[in-house]
């Protein structure tokens, strides 16, 4: 059909239903009729229905969602964290580079990706030992010193906090959950103890598999054997460990768990 | 952890020499990413030992204990 037939056709069935609506205008004559359920809330109960934006409201609400999943990410979103082996002394990097080569294919920089993927970790120690050897001697690193450097190990902190979380029982501890939690004696538990935390990406400390020669090592000598050392990476209750080297105490973040 | 002990000598390996009414003991922080200490009451010839080499013996004993925390059923929880 010709343009010109078109509009004038259209003019035309415009013109019929202005003349309708104009003797009909006290019905309620809408000029939209090709929208036959939207008459309801237009124009039938426009006074009763103002809480029926029900389906007005769709609209508006729909495309916030389709919005929000868009915007969400953006500022939720963490940061990537760098995984890195931290600042290791040549001596540190031939023991690393040692241990990697032992544990192949793992190595230490897999280890961190699969296990520390936010680069913290947790180790935890009695109320009593951390007062004699942190608080009392002004321990400026944690763990095992000597004259090449002070030796920890440590796990993931999400590992080692779900454990806590699980084994609290109102003011205190259940120290069998915590040790059957992390894959040790219930006795390591007893009493009072300190949680602490590292973030290793701030503190870039040296971070590696830990070796049988490392200072605290109690070598497994049967798979029976728990709360001993196993080579690759995790503990003989299966828990993701690392060693981490000259740990500064004034950048753990303490938590106690009575 | 008492009030009266008698700390003897502290070392940066995290253990500690105590001297008790009943002789001499050596304190070792044990474990790995869960510490806790035990403790073993030193022998005659084990605190001669110390008597004479000092921090050698106790770093050599220390890391006995280290290396195998019940000692012989030597040790007890601290």
């Amino acid at each position: 059909m010709p343009s010109s037939m078109l509009t004038l056709t259209t003019a035309l069935s415009r013109a019929v239903v202005t003349l309708l609506c104009t003797s009909m205008v006290a019905l309620g004559c809408s000029t939209e009729p090709a929208k036959p359920t939207e008459p309801a809330r237009k124009s039938a109960e426009p006074a009763a229905k103002p809480a029926e934006p029900r389906p007005a409201a769709e609209p508006t609400v729909e495309p916030k969602s389709a919005i929000e999943p868009t915007v969400e990410p953006k500022s939720i979103e963490p940061a990537p964290v760098l995984i890195s082996t931290g600042k290791c002394s040549e001596q540190q990097s031939a023991i690393a580079k040692q241990a990697d080569e032992r544990a192949t294919p793992w190595t230490i920089l897999q280890h961190l990706e699969k296990n520390f993927p936010d680069m913290r970790v947790s180790w935890l120690m009695k109320e009593t030992p951390y007062q004699n050897y942190v608080v009392k001697t002004g321990a400026t690193n944690f763990g095992r010193c000597n004259d090449t450097g002070c030796y920890l190990f440590a796990a993931p902190t999400a590992v080692i906090e779900a454990a806590v979380e699980k084994s609290l029982t109102g003011e205190t501890h259940d120290p069998a959950v915590l040790g059957e939690a992390l894959g040790l004696p219930a006795a390591n538990f007893e009493g009072p103890l300190r949680m602490m935390t590292l973030d290793l990406a701030a503190t870039q400390s040296c971070v590696r598999l830990p070796v049988d020669e490392d200072p605290g090592v109690w070598k497994c000598k049967s798979d029976a054997d728990k709360d001993c050392f196993k080579f690759g990476g995790y503990t003989s209750g299966n828990v993701p460990e690392l060693m981490v080297i000259d740990a500064p105490v004034a950048q753990a973040t303490l938590r106690e768990i009575p | 952890m008492s009030a009266d002990e008698d700390v003897v000598y502290q070392s940066p390996l995290m253990y500690r020499i105590l001297r008790e009414s009943e002789g001499l003991v050596l304190e070792v922080v044990v474990g790995g990413f869960a510490m806790s200490t035990v403790r073993v009451r030193l022998s005659a010839d084990e605190a001669l030992n110390y008597q004479r080499e000092g921090t050698r013996f106790s770093d050599r004993l220390a890391n006995a204990i280290l290396a195998d925390p019940p000692f012989g059923g030597r040790t007890y929880p601290a």
